[in-house]
């Protein structure tokens, strides 16, 4: 049986209580099925408020093209409201080659280490 | 354009998305089988997807009620390998292979998100042919593995 889709979040705060970073963690096949079942969730945690976004791709273990739309239109939402995605992908070569052969490294930045994507978020 | 060998692992599904999963279920294993590495095997996968995808998305009704059949064939190029995926559908006549897209994006504001599986289909793929053959489209698509462990 495949792995299906999951999404989670988990938001770093500030002392006053407000967010500081939100890190949005998908895992398993971003298919047409998967995306079902995520992506208004998506959606809801990344494009709603201009936060700095962390999208952890590193357990993804198929990211097919409607993923990488879904990516896109959030990616794009929180840029007009003035937050900022940055990509997680550690080690996960398919993925990163997916993401390479459509330009989409170019307009969002992708990192392979959790500390250096908080480092770019935040700045 | 040479028909499938007899003997080769072949699948026919309705193309839903249901029967997505089921034919990357089909073709990971006979990959697998026939010791296709990781790598070639999830690209494959993926261009298998993104064609099914478009038909399901882009298909006339007779997308819905003829099978699409696939199949799955080695040849051995020295020391490559070459998996190549044969897949036959009913709809009206339509070459994936002939859309071209724009430049890749420069900024966020320029990447359109429509158009990408057929580009990570002309990206992933090292061999890519389409031919329609009396009332059905018929698409070949290849990719190279070194056979060395």
């Amino acid at each position: 049986m495949m792995q299906t889709a999951s999404i989670r979040s988990d938001d770093v705060l500030e002392p006053d209580g407000s967010i500081k970073l939100r890190k949005v963690v998908l895992s398993g096949r971003l298919d047409m099925l998967g995306m079902e079942d995520i992506a208004l969730k998506l959606t809801s945690l990344t494009a709603i408020k201009p936060l700095p976004v962390i999208l952890d791709l590193r357990d993804v273990s198929f990211l097919a093209s409607i993923g990488i739309r879904s990516i896109i239109s959030s990616a794009r939402a929180l840029d007009q409201k003035g937050g900022r995605m940055v990509i997680l992908l550690g080690g996960n070569e398919l993925v990163k080659a997916t993401l390479e052969s459509t330009g989409i490294d170019d307009v969002i930045p992708m990192v392979a280490e959790e500390d250096q994507a908080e480092r770019d978020a935040l700045a | 354009m040479a028909p499938p060998h007899p003997d080769a692992p072949s699948l026919s599904v309705q193309p839903s998305p249901l029967e997505l999963r089921r034919c990357s279920e089909w073709l990971t294993q006979h990959c697998q089988i026939r010791a296709v590495p990781p790598e070639p095997t999830g690209k494959l996968d993926l261009c298998l997807n993104e064609v099914l995808a478009n038909l399901i998305d882009h298909g006339g009704a007779a997308e819905f009620t003829s099978p699409v059949d696939l199949t799955l064939e080695l040849a051995d190029c020295g020391d490559r390998g070459l998996a190549t995926l044969t897949i036959v559908d009913a709809g009206p006549a339509f070459d994936p292979l002939s859309v071209s897209r724009g430049p890749l994006p420069r900024t966020l504001a320029e990447a359109e998100p429509g158009g990408l599986g057929l580009l990570l289909v002309h990206r992933f793929m090292d061999e890519r042919s389409y031919q329609r053959a009396g009332d059905r489209n018929v698409l070949k698509l290849g990719v190279y593995f070194s056979k060395d462990p």
